[in-house]
């Protein structure tokens, strides 16, 4: 019993590094921040008009919400995206100082390590994630109880899995710098292709879709997990899904499951 | 080294608040960007002190283009103009009564700012409009002379589409299932008359429309329920003019706090089957 204690009391304490650690990372806060401002307030408010249900008599894209409405779930999802993955920076730091061999002598479990390392990283992930809903009410998205406790949901689960990814990635790329410029090549596609900017139309069927987009596109967007984390976030936030609603869930819960299982097994070769 | 540990608590305490401080800031500054006007819509309506507002030229209740008692909607936007401070444009529309797709009444923002008349909260309205909440309900009903359901009245029964929005689809649908073929009428006149002259035994129109008739004409209305659905309306806004919409809102909280849109309603014999909730909740 004292020793399962012992065990929960290490995942806490490592848990509660990574949290402070990021809190105190002003460069980490102001990504938080300036890309809700950036994507919601400037790149929403610019494209809004040419979007919206009518402009002066053509009817341009008529679906029940605004462009900006559109994006915002997907805004969660980069906040979430970039703050999981960059808090994988953690492990290169831990390695380069010497820390990670202090903690891998402590009677606790590699695997468990790893969990208070992903929990860490997954808890600011949803506070960066919560960043973006702060401004719901200039994008007239009006957020209740239900709502927001199945975003955290999903953003939490979404988290856990994109943490292990990035310290998958950490595992792989020695520097800082490397890093930094890996994880934007993985970040930035992934995002682009999640159907995050523009909607595979629903009302399209299959053939018509291929006609619309190259086919290509089509298939990196269909095969992209994050556009099923996207569309599950749009159908909490503003009640609109490409897909079958239970597919987003499904998805995410299946990813997270999966690079946490393949995190532990990397995390083994530290 | 007692001093040191009675000195802990308070240092923990600052070092929590030191990692928190720069995280509240973060919030604090988002949460107040929230609130800046994400559109132009409401400034523009106050540059000019004008409120355009689109509406069917004839739908009573909601208009019915007597000077006296206009119409519960007509009564309802010149209130929200009047506690603005704007004068209040009312541009007629006639395929707004007429046509089941809002998109082919031809209207776009240089006509009107707002739209109201009878619009109904269905995912075709709210598809390229923005709403207010409900404060009104309706569905198809029946009228006439009996209170027999809808199945069990003998005679010829008349249908009058009237107020856009309603699922026409599903009432066929349900009106082939119950194997009456009805008669289809173009005016809400010619289906009164046909009432009165009783070469229709009943007749299917919109709920609040039937009740307007059976005020004058000591007719039974019953609301008809499942599988049809029943149907909110609000006030319609274009996609995206959130200000407007928010503004318009918060005078409608008044007047259901005051007590104005009950007092309106009375006066057109709009009964709590039509009447939401002040929060809407009970509608739709």
């Amino acid at each position: 019993m004292g020793s399962v204690l012992g065990q929960l009391g290490g995942v806490y304490a490592i848990w509660l590094r990574e949290v402070k650690r990021s809190l105190r990372d002003k460069g980490q806060l102001i990504g938080g921040v300036s890309r809700p401002l950036l994507w919601v307030l400037i790149l929403g408010i610019g494209l809004n008009p040419y979007f919206r249900g009518e402009v002066y008599g053509e009817v341009r894209f008529v679906v029940p919400y605004t462009y900006i409405q559109f994006i915002f779930p997907a805004v969660v999802v980069l906040n979430i995206l970039y703050t999981s993955v960059q808090s994988a920076v953690s492990l290169i730091w831990d390695r380069e100082f010497g820390f990670m061999r202090e903690v891998m002598v402590a009677p606790i479990s590699r695997n468990l390590v790893l969990l208070g390392k992903v929990l860490g990283g997954a808890t600011t992930a949803v506070i960066h994630g919560c960043m973006v809903l702060a401004v719901a009410h200039f994008v007239g998205i009006g957020l209740t109880i239900e709502t927001i406790l199945k975003a955290l949901a999903l953003m939490f689960t979404m988290a856990f899995g994109l943490t292990a990814f990035g310290i998958i990635i950490a595992n792989y790329v020695r520097g800082f710098e490397g890093f930094g410029v890996f994880s934007n090549a993985v970040i930035l596609p992934l995002y682009f292709t999640a159907s995050s900017v523009f909607p595979l139309d629903p009302a399209l069927t299959r053939a018509q879709t291929l006609v619309t987009y190259p086919e290509w596109l089509v298939v990196i967007v269909e095969h992209n997990p994050m556009t099923y984390a996207v569309d599950a976030m749009r159908g909490i936030l503003i009640g609109f899904n490409q897909f079958d609603p239970t597919l987003g869930f499904t998805v995410v819960g299946a990813m997270a499951a999966s690079l946490f299982a393949l995190a532990m097994w990397e995390f083994r070769k530290i | 080294m007692a001093r040191d540990a009675a000195s802990r608590p308070a240092d923990r305490k600052r070092h929590w608040l030191f990692d928190f401080a720069p995280l509240a800031a973060c919030f604090a500054l988002l949460i107040s960007l929230g609130f800046l006007p994400p559109d132009t819509s409401s400034a523009e309506v106050d540059a000019t002190g004008r409120l355009s507002v689109c509406m069917p030229s004839n739908y009573p209740p909601l208009v019915t283009g007597n000077a006296e008692a206009p119409g519960f909607e007509v009564e309802l936007v010149n209130e929200i103009a009047d506690r603005l401070g704007w004068r209040l444009n009312i541009v007629t529309n006639a395929a707004m009564g007429r046509d089941f797709n809002p998109r082919n009444w031809r209207i776009n923002r240089a006509q009107c700012q707002m739209l109201a008349g009878g619009i109904v909260m269905s995912a075709t309205t709210q598809s390229f409009l923005d709403t207010t909440r409900p404060h009104l309900q309706t569905g198809w009903a029946l009228i006439s002379r009996s209170d027999a359901a809808l199945a069990d009245i003998d005679g010829q029964i008349g249908f009058y589409a009237g107020l856009t929005g309603l699922d026409r689809i599903g009432l066929g649908q349900y009106l082939r299932q119950s194997g009456i073929s009805p008669k289809i009428v173009n005016t809400a006149n010619a289906l009164r008359s046909d009432l009165e002259r009783g070469t229709i035994a009943g007749g299917v129109t919109e709920g609040l429309l039937a009740a307007s008739m059976a005020d004058d004409n000591d007719l039974n209305v019953t609301l008809l329920g499942e599988p049809l659905e029943q149907f909110s309306l609000g006030l319609g806004f274009w996609k995206g003019d959130v200000t407007l919409q928010r503004k318009v809102s918060s005078v409608l909280d008044q007047m259901w706090a005051d007590g104005t849109i009950e007092t309106i309603a009375e006066r057109y014999g709009l009964d709590s089957v039509f009447l939401c909730s002040p929060n809407g909740a009970s509608c739709g």
